[in-house]
Formats: structure tokens, C-alpha cells, sequence
């Protein structure tokens, strides 16, 4: 009742570990999936190591969490023993990379095909770090080249992650044209906060990525919106913090969804209780599988 | 709204008092101002942070029925240095207490097997004060400490008034001309005491590489993973669960821990010599 095939690959649910948000640690990786998650997100991989930001890159702010970790993680060395140990536990594995140009996404790619990967996400989208993610991600053109690149040299799905931006359906709609197997949609909104007392910004960074409850309407009206003008599938990520807000998501068109910051609040039962109360209110409202719930809400 | 959790607001505090245990190590007291009172559980830990310079976790090393806390803090870096140039009447700030203390609940009438190294005596000082104040509830309780030398031993003053209600055993790794305890590794001193090990609760703090060989040695007495405790030090960045910076064997040690059953974390702590975890 759960399950999908999402551009090809199995899933046992579409309830997905959204990039980042428990590290780079594959210990953690299988603690989502010991919970029940259906697939897993790597962590960001750059080309080099990266040691991220210094402290403070976390605060709460009102509805959600402000961060800017700085895409912190072991570089393209630590690729491959991740990869293969998430594939031999039999987990669906997509890993998202970050490239400042072409060739280092082509780079990373490759690296996550040689280590049969399921799927690529590219981080088109993070907002804080110099050079990578949103900053390339925003240049439609470079965007189209690099899914382009990858699908012409690698016989592997790609999901570009698109952040907020006024044209996010127009180059959704070019990334689909690239070749995408589908895109994800949002990634956290730049933010910031100040420290009234020291008058000056709270994160080491200064701006950070805006997640959590605040960011999940707006996320709602971007698949909403995108789900109108793409045939490749929605992978929606933002402010899910109840089962509700997943339904939400499938209704406005997703066919997959991501959870993240919600594990830290509520821990990672919270996929379990998840999929129970979906599946307890698809029994209640007479769907029988998942593909009935997708874009439900448009006419 | 929704309100989160862990909201980042350091609560302005002052230092009332500095103590110096070791040539690089210093014990501060530290009242929280606006607040009558600071209540805490022994193993927890707050944030401290030192304005202009950063924050940083440490062990809450005091007792838990005072007013003000205390931590012991070995200088190592950007914060713990700007630390050490603070004085009585500076002001840091405090979040906090964060994270899982000592099991008490399981340790009540039970015999307790205390093993510390080095820094790792300070977050189980508050546990040792905390068993002397309610003695009766405790079965048997050795304390058993090691240190690089005699210089390098923590809260030397109070081991005569720990003495009269637990029994305490030192050791350094190497000695010099006034000392007349044990030398060698802290875990020489299991073998000067015989455990219950069905009915005895372990503890333990240090570096990753002791606690490693100790857990192997109570192992080898027959103490059950469900009875051995460890509390783990892992650089953190942001104390909420979120960068993953902390974790280990599936878990974070900045909200799950620091103290850990090793039933839940014996993966990590058997790989810590290839694993060559770099500090306690
Ligand atoms: C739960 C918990 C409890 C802690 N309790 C205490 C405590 O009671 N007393 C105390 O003194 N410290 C304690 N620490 C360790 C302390 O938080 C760190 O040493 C902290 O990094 C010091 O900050 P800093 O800015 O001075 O050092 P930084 O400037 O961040 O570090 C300086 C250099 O030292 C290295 N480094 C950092 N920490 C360590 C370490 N522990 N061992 C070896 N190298 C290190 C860094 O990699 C860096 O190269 C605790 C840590 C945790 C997680
Ligand atoms: C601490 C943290 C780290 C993150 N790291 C990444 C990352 O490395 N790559 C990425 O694409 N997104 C990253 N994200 C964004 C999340 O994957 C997700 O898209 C975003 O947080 C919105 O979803 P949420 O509100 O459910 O958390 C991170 C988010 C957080 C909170
Ligand atoms: S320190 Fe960030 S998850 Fe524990």
C-alpha cells in the first residue's frame, strides 16, 4: 500500500531521509532505516574534505531551525565505503554531491556509480556555503549542463534539489528537459538571526538555512506549483513535523517525501509513528495505495 | 506556534570562584545570575560560553545541592584559553544542563564500581558527592583513579573526606620522589579489589583507549554489558542532535549520551584501537 517506484527504483514507502540532517555517520543512517524509512540521502559529498563552519551553526528560531554546518563532510575519498555499506545492508542509496563546476559533479558521479549508487541528488540549493549549491543552482544554464554531463555519461537516476527562487518551476521544468528522473524540491531558506544584546548575527556564518514548520506552506506552493508543469516526479523536502504534513506534500503532488529536522525534535520514532497514521488514515478515508493520494488536491 | 526546543538563549553568569587542580587545569565555580538555584543530574554536561571566543561542552563537576556550579577544564584551544584568562567577577554565559547522567535509579543499593582517567574524573566527582551525600543508599562504592603523574591528579584535598565513605584507590602512569602508591594503568587497580560483578553497577570516564581496556578487563571478570556504564567525550558542534558530529554506534552523544550503556555502544568502543579515536 506503501510502496513506490520512484523513476525506477523500489521503494518500500516514500517517507525519505532528507540530506544532512543526521550527519555523515552511516551508524546513523541505519538507525532511520532500522525505523522504517523507505530510502536514505547521503549527506552532502564535495570534492575535498570539508571541515564546515566553527560554532555557533545552529539556533532555533521561532518555527524552525537556522544553520549553516558549511557542508561538513570526509570529500570524495569518503564516498565509496558509505555507499557500499548502505547497498549491502540493501538500502536504497541516494547521494547527494555538490560541485562548484561540471567537471566536479561529473567527478562525484562517478564516484557514486562506480559505487552503485541507486540515484544522484544534486545539491543545487544549499544556501550558505561560497561557490556551491544554490549559487550554481540558480544559473539555469549551468544547472542544465551538469544534469546534461551526467546523464550522457552515466547510465544512473538523477535528482537535482532545487531550492526557493522565483523561477524554481521554470528550472525545474529545464531540469526535466535535461534529462532529470525527477527533481527534489525545496532545501532550506536563507536566514538570519541577531543576538540583540552582542548586536550582531548569531550563527558564526551569519546566514544560515531556514528549516523546520516555517518553511513547509511555501514548500507546499512550490510542488504545488511545479506538479502543474512537470511529468518527472516530485520529491518534496521541507517542514514536515507531523503525518499530516506528509499527506500534504503527496496531495499537492509529490511522490516522495523527505523528512529532516522533525528527527531532532521528535527522534527517529517518528518515521514508525509516521507511517502507521498514514496508513491508518488512507484505511479511514478508503485509498488503497499511495499513487490515489499523489496530487489529489489539484483539480 | 510551534515552540523548539534547545532554544539558543546562554544565560549570563558569573565567576565566583577559580581553583587550580593541575598546571593545566582549573576548576571554576560559576553562579548563573537571575537564578536561585542550578539542579542538575551527576554525568550532565552544559555549554559554556566565553563571549567573543565561542562555546564548548564540559562536565558538570560539582554537587547537586549547591547553588552554583563547577566545572574542571583542562586548557586546550580557543575557549577553554580565553577561559583561563578570565577572573572572579567576569562574565561567561551557560546553557544548559544538557544530556543523559549516571543510571541512578539502577545504581540504588547496589555496589558501585567507579573507574576514572585522568579529566575524566570530573563529570563522577559529582557522582561521588552525590553518593557520599546519601550514603545509605548505596552497597559498596571503590572509586578507582589514575593519572599521568601525581601532579596531574584532580581534587587531591578531597580524597581524605572521600576516603571515610568510599573506597578510593590511585594510581599514576609514572611516578616521582614522594610517591608511594601504585604505578601503572588504571586498570592494575581491579585486580586490588574483589567485585561482586553479579550485583555490582560499573562506571566509567577517560580516554576512548582506558575505557577501551577497561570494559575488556570487566568483561574478562564477568560483569554483563546491561551493568557496565560509560560516559564519552566527542567533539560537538552544535549540542542539539543536528550536525551529527557527535555520534557513535547509531547514536548522538550530545542529546543520547554522554553516558551510555555499553550494551548500546560496544561496537564503538571495541573499535577504538584501529578505529584510533584521537582524545578523550
Ligand atoms: C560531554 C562533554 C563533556 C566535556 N567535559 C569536559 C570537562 O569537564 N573539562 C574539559 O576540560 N573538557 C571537557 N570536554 C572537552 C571540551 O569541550 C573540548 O576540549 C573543547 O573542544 C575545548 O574547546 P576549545 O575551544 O578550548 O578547543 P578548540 O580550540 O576547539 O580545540 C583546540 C584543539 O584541540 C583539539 N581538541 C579539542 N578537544 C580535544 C580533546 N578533548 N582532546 C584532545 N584534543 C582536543 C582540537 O581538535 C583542536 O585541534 C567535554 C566534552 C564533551 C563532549
Ligand atoms: C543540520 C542540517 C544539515 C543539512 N545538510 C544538508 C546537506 O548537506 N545537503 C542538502 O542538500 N541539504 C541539507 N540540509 C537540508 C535538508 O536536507 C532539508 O532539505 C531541509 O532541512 C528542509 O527540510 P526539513 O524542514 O524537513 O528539515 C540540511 C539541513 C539541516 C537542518
Ligand atoms: S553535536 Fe551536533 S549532533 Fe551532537
Amino acid at each position: 500500500m506503501l510502496q513506490i517506484d520512484l523513476a525506477g527504483i523500489k521503494l518500500r514507502n516514500f517517507l525519505i531521509l532528507a540530506s544532512g540532517v543526521v550527519g555523515s555517520d552511516v551508524s546513523m543512517y541505519l538507525r532511520a532505516w532500522e525505523n522504517g524509512i523507505g530510502a536514505i540521502v547521503t549527506k552532502t559529498f564535495t570534492i575535498e574534505r570539508r571541515e564546515g563552519f566553527t560554532t555557533p551553526i545552529i539556533t532555533a528560531v521561532r518555527c524552525g531551525y537556522l544553520n549553516a554546518v558549511g557542508l561538513e563532510n570526509p570529500g570524495k575519498e569518503g564516498m565509496k565505503p558509505v555507499i557500499e555499506y548502505l547497498k549491502k545492508c540493501g538500502i536504497p542509496t541516494i547521494v547527494s554531491i555538490a560541485g562548484r563546476d561540471v567537471d566536479e559533479f561529473l567527478q562525484l558521479a562517478s564516484i557514486a556509480y562506480e559505487s552503485n549508487a541507486d540515484a544522484v541528488e544534486l545539491n543545487l540549493s544549499c544556501p550558505h556555503a561560497k561557490g556551491l549549491g544554490l549559487e550554481i543552482g540558480l544559473d539555469r544554464e549551468l544547472t542544465v549542463r551538469i544534469i546534461k554531463r551526467i546523464k550522457d555519461d552515466f547510465d544512473m537516476k538523477v535528482f537535482p534539489k532545487l531550492g526557493l527562487s522565483s523561477n524554481v518551476t521554470e528550472i525545474a521544468k529545464s531540469a526535466e528537459v535535461a534529462g532529470a528522473d525527477g527533481v527534489v524540491l525545496i532545501n532550506t531558506i536563507r536566514g538570519m538571526k541577531i543576538d540583540i544584546w552582542l548586536a550582531k548575527p548569531v550563527l558564526s556564518n551569519k546566514f544560515g538555512g531556514l528549516s523546520g514548520p516555517a518553511i513547509h506552506p511555501i514548500a507546499v506552493a512550490v510542488v504545488y506549483q511545479a506538479y502543474e508543469h512537470l511529468n518527472i516526479p516530485i520529491i518534496a523536502s521541507g517542514g514536515v513535523w507531523d503525518w499530516e504534513d506528509v499527506v500534504e506534500f503527496l496531495m499537492a503532488g509529490a511522490k516522495a517525501v523527505q523528512i529532516g529536522s522533525v528527527l531532532t525534535d521528535k527522534g527517529f520514532e517518528f518515521i514508525r509513528e509516521t507511517i502507521e497514521n498514514i496508513k491508518n488514515f488512507m484505511n479511514s478515508r478508503g485509498y488503497k495505495s499511495v499513487e490515489e493520494l499523489i496530487g489529489v488536491a489539484h483539480e | 506556534m510551534v515552540s523548539m526546543k534547545n532554544p539558543y538563549i546562554p544565560t549570563k553568569a558569573i565567576i565566583t570562584h577559580i581553583r587550580n587542580e593541575t598546571p593545566d587545569t582549573k576548576t571554576f565555580r560559576i553562579r548563573i545570575l537571575d537564578q536561585n538555584e542550578f539542579s542538575f543530574t551527576p554525568g550532565q554536561f552544559i555549554q559554556l560560553s566565553v563571549f567573543g571566543f565561542g562555546e564548548a561542552p564540559f562536565s558538570i563537576a560539582g554537587s547537586t545541592n549547591e547553588k552554583e556550579l563547577e566545572i574542571t577544564v583542562r586548557r586546550i584551544g580557543t575557549v577553554t584559553g580565553a577561559l583561563f584568562r578570565k577572573n572572579v567577577g567576569d562574565i561567561v554565559g551557560v546553557r544548559g544542563p544538557f544530556g543523559k547522567g549516571w543510571p541512578i535509579g539502577l545504581m540504588l543499593r547496589r555496589n558501585i564500581l567507579i573507574i576514572a582517567g585522568g579529566l575524566g574524573l570530573a563529570p563522577l566527582r559529582s557522582l561521588v558527592h552525590y553518593i557520599i551525600l546519601n550514603r545509605e543508599e548505596f552497597g559498596k562504592v571503590y572509586l578507582l583513579y589514575g593519572a599521568r603523574t601525581p601532579a596531574d591528579l584532580l581534587y587531591k584535598d578531597e580524597f581524605n573526606t572521600w576516603s571515610r565513605y568510599i573506597d578510593l584507590h590511585l594510581t599514576v602512569d609514572k611516578g616521582d620522589n614522594y610517591w608511594k602508591g601504585r604505578v601503572g594503568l588504571v586498570t592494575i587497580l581491579l585486580d586490588d579489589v574483589s567485585v561482586d560483578t553479579e550485583d555490582t553497577i560499573a562506571l566509567q570516564c577517560g580516554p576512548p583507549i582506558m575505557m577501551h581496556f577497561v570494559s575488556k578487563k570487566l568483561k574478562s571478570l564477568g560483569f554483563p554489558d546491561e551493568n557496565i556504564y560509560l560516559s564519552l567525550e566527542r567533539l560537538m558542534k552544535c549540542g542539539m542532535g543536528f550536525c551529527g558530529r557527535c555520534t557513535v554506534s547509531g547514536r548522538y552523544v550530545c542529546i543520547e549520551g554522554p553516558v551510555f550503556c555499553y550494551a548500546d555502544i560496544k561496537s564503538f568502543i571495541e573499535a577504538i584501537p584501529e578505529a584510533g579515536v584521537e582524545h578523550a
